[in-house]
């Protein structure tokens, strides 16, 4: 298999200085700024004395120019909570340039932002309807584990979807990283959930390009990677225009269920180079958010 | 359209088989993909979809099965029925002549062709349409008038037989120039390997004529040179080249003598052989080697039975005379003017003498005496002459024997008196009521004599048809002549059969050994189709007497040179096959063949 976190991949990473402007809104104290205003030296603003206000926080100075009490306002400082699902299935092996080498790659790499900004990250790996949680994961130090987990992460069998994802406990609002080729009835359940669970969540959508220009011909019996269903199909003009048209269905109805539930969707494609990967997705991924 | 065969199309059932093969075909290869989850709209059109809707856009199968039903199709020969008989009246001449067995190629005959010819014409003509079938050799027969019933008229071109004779198709053409007239708008089918003239006939020929190296023996003639037999035959080469051949003699099964020849290319042998050592009177000349046609390899001849009765005619110039006795068989006739030297003649002991117009001043004591216009005491006395111009009747009697009513004119004659051991045959009214004779025939100690009152010169008797067979009956019962006259013919040559009338009817015992009855003592006899040895049997007396006859190939036959294509190239009416039928099989073959292209271009793309 094709190594998947090479030294091109450390390259990139390098010179990937994405800011992320994630608005955070709960979680431990950390290097990322809340809206909420709290216990911080940073400065925000000031409001009037409410019966209840820390005496400590009055501004004298500003009562001895206004003849009022004001207190001073300080923002915030947290930790931002960062999940990443990564879909393990079999199907996840597919394409000639595989969806497996590419969805963790896109997994590395935004450990690797979530590290570097000092928050807290959580990889989950789904498979056979299970979720494994690996982490909490917190500062550059721990990078390297987590790229040891993910790449060792094992593909194969089947997944539900919605029920791994279920297993999975919140204890934060947080952001949600869902990398999957999204192959289930139960994605719209899975984000349900997850913004049920107080999640901003992405949808970073891996299909091979097996999977987006099919190139068959001849009768062929399809094998399904997972379930090992099959379905014989003879393929001719017709055929593949059905698919394409099922293919366009299916990606304009996760798209629109990503708008539906305002979650930011990023489709990928497995044969892209690291440069697309990088420069083109996760730059996408930095300007949406 | 119709099909010239039917049989391909039993070929259609290999188009379920290529279906079945294309279904088979589909045994498909297992492919892993992810998911089949995106598949599943084509598990619906797969469940929608019948095997043979499966099938439906299998585009190069669909090609396949257009080509096979198309080459099925080319395998049928489809024809339209162009306008080529659009009166709906037909008529086939085929020739039948003795060349039509000849061979065309190597496996059939000229016949065989015409046949198959004809038969492809009749088959193609429009249901309806009267056929008249007609064949043609020495002469036509139409063998179906303006039938219907193209199955009739197919069996019957499927059972015609070369009739051995000379011949060619011009009878046939006069016959159906003879139906046109009857037939507006018929339009004939003239089938035959010799050069035919059909103006004024709305006709197409077909030239079955084809060039097909052949040797024959054109003649055998033989002759005694002091008791010897020699023979002559006679070989021509009808080929572009030169050959080397072997000449036989046989009798029956027996060779005799062969000799090898070489001959040049269209030129003729003549071979002797000398001193032949015959047993009998049959023989034949073989050439050897496989031609063209083999019937006319050999040859028979038959050697004359010496018979042979020699007659004085004693004349100035009776041309009537002369014709008469020359067609009078087994007599030789020797003619004389001087009648000073009949003394002389009388030694040679001819069996009958004539005397026309010219009386010897003694008569001969030996041999019979037939007189013309003549008086002569020594047989008897006149009884009147008659000058002024009469009208001679038959009376009964053997030698006016089947010639009732004859009647002719006579510018003057003698009467006589009837001696007693004689018959009058011919009679003139005299004075009065009373008959003259003015012919008579008796016998008397054995030598028979005859007087006939008149000078043909002063008679239109010759010009009566009754005149060469009064003259046959008179000779005959003179001197006993042969029943035959020749004894080599060629097939279809009829011959003359005079037979004696004391006897029986003769009998003809044909080389297959049929037996055919005649039904008059003279006949003339013309079934000789068969080639090979006759025999004429007859009853006189209770003695049996045979001649023999040989009936060879008609040598015309293999001379043709002027076939109707070599008269009539240019001619849009000559063919060698029967055109204006419009085939559709090479256009249906090239079809097939766009269709072959079109199908590797599919291939080539998938």
């Amino acid at each position: 298999m094709e190594q998947i976190f090479n030294s091109e991949f450390y390259e990139k990473l390098h010179t990937l200085r994405m800011s992320i402007a994630l608005t955070i809104a709960s979680g431990q104290a950390g290097g990322r700024k809340s809206n909420s205003k709290g216990n911080s030296v940073e400065f925000s603003d000031f409001r009037e004395y409410m019966l209840g206000d820390d005496i400590r926080r009055i501004d004298w100075n500003a009562y001895g120019r206004f003849d009022r009490l004001f207190v001073k306002l300080f923002m915030e400082e947290k930790e931002g909570v960062f999940q990443i699902f990564l879909d393990c299935s079999e199907s996840m092996k597919f394409g000639e340039k595989s969806k497996e080498v590419c969805a963790k790659r896109i997994a590395g790499a935004l450990s690797y932002i979530v590290l570097e900004n000092g928050d807290r990250l959580f990889i989950n790996t789904l498979r056979d309807d299970h979720v494994l949680t690996a982490g909490s994961y917190s500062g550059m130090q721990s990078f390297i584990r987590t790229i040891k987990f993910i790449e060792e992460a094992p593909m194969g069998g089947s997944n539900d979807l919605f029920k791994s994802v279920k297993e999975k406990e919140f204890k934060n609002r947080g952001l949600s990283f869902l990398i999957t080729d999204g192959y289930t009835d139960d994605l719209d359940d899975t984000i349900k959930y997850l913004k049920y669970k107080k999640q901003d969540v992405v949808l970073i959508h891996v299909l091979s390009e097996e999977e987006l220009n099919p190139r068959y011909e001849g009768t062929l019996n399809l094998i399904d990677s997972e379930d090992n269903g099959d379905l014989r199909v003879s393929f001719n003009a017709t055929a593949i225009k059905t698919y394409k048209d099922s293919l366009n269905k299916f990606l304009t109805e996760t798209e629109n269920l990503c708008k539906k539930y305002a979650v930011t969707y990023i489709r990928v494609n497995s044969s892209d180079s690291c440069d697309s990967l990088f420069f083109s997705s996760l730059a996408k991924l930095a300007k949406k958010v | 359209m119709k099909f010239t065969h039917l049989w391909p199309l039993a070929f259609t059932l290999l188009v379920p088989v290529i279906i079945i093969m294309y279904m088979m075909k589909q045994k498909a290869k297992e492919q892993k993909v992810s998911s089949l989850y995106l598949w599943s709209e084509m598990i619906k059109n797969d469940r929608a979809n019948t095997p043979w809707e499966k099938l439906k856009k299998n585009w190069l199968m669909i090609l396949q099965i257009i080509t096979l039903l198309v080459l099925i199709a080319a395998l049928t020969s489809p024809y339209f029925l162009s306008g080529l008989v659009s009166s709906g009246k037909a008529c086939v001449v085929i020739d039948t002549s003795a060349s039509m067995n000849f061979m065309y190629d190597d496996n059939q005959t000229r016949l065989d062709k015409a046949k198959e010819e004809a038969l492809s014409y009749v088959r193609k003509l429009k249901n309806g349409t009267e056929i008249s079938l007609i064949t043609s050799d020495k002469s036509a027969v139409l063998l179906n008038g303006k039938s219907q019933n193209k199955n009739e008229i197919i069996e019957q071109i499927k059972n015609l037989e070369a009739s051995n004779y000379p011949g060619d198709a011009s009878e046939g053409v006069s016959m159906a120039k003879a139906l046109a007239l009857d037939s507006k708008g018929l339009q004939t089918l003239v089938i035959t390997d010799s050069s035919i003239d059909i103006e004024n006939l709305d006709a197409m020929v077909v030239d079955v004529y084809s060039d097909m190296p052949n040797v024959a023996v054109e003649y055998v003639s033989h002759g005694f040179k002091e008791s010897e037999l020699d023979v002559l035959v006679k070989v021509t080469n009808f080929s572009e080249e030169a050959v080397k051949r072997d000449v036989s003699l046989y009798q029956g099964e027996n060779l005799i003598v062969t000799k090898e020849v070489e001959i040049e290319a269209n030129s003729s042998e003549v071979v002797y052989f000398e001193d032949v050592d015959l047993n009998g009177s049959v023989y034949f000349a073989q050439v050897s080697g496989k031609d063209a046609c083999d019937e006319d390899n050999i040859s028979y001849d038959v050697l004359s039975d010496g018979t042979e009765r020699k007659v004085l005619l004693m004349t100035r110039a009776n041309v009537y005379l002369e014709k008469a006795l020359n067609l009078i068989p087994g007599i030789a006739v020797t003619k004389s003017e001087d009648i000073s030297s009949i003394e002389d003649f009388a030694k040679q002991e001819f069996d009958l003498y004539i005397f026309d117009s010219l009386v010897p001043d003694k008569l001969p004591k030996q041999g019979n005496i037939i007189m013309f216009g003549c008086e002569c005491e020594e047989i008897t006395q006149i009884d009147d002459f008659i000058a002024d111009g009469r009208i001679i009747h038959g009376l009964e009697s053997n030698t006016t024997k089947y010639l009732d009513g004859l009647s002719f004119g006579v510018a003057n004659t003698y009467s006589y008196k009837v001696p007693d051991y004689a018959t009058p045959f011919l009679a003139t009214n005299g004075v009065g009521e009373e008959e003259a004779n003015v012919a008579f025939i008796g016998e008397k100690q054995g030598r028979t004599f005859a007087m006939i009152g008149f000078d043909l010169h002063n008679s239109d008797f010759p010009l009566y048809m009754e005149y060469p067979l009064l003259m046959y009956n008179l000779v005959n019962e003179c001197v006993s002549g042969g029943i035959i006259s020749n004894y080599v013919y060629s097939s279809g040559e009829a011959v003359a059969v005079n037979a004696n009338i004391e006897g029986a009817l003769p009998t003809v015992v044909k080389p297959s050994g049929e037996i055919a009855e005649l039904t008059d003592y003279r006949y003339n006899y013309s079934d000789t189709k068969e080639y090979g040895v006759y025999s004429i049997n007859q009853v006189v007396k209770d003695n049996e007497e045979t001649s023999t006859f040989a009936v060879n190939y008609p040598i015309s036959e293999s001379k043709i040179d002027t076939h109707p294509s070599l008269i009539s190239s240019l001619n849009e009416n000559v063919v060698t096959e029967v055109k204006g039928i419009f085939n559709l099989r090479n256009f249906i073959i090239v079809l097939s063949l766009i269709l072959l292209a079109l199908e590797w271009i599919f291939s080539l793309r998938k």
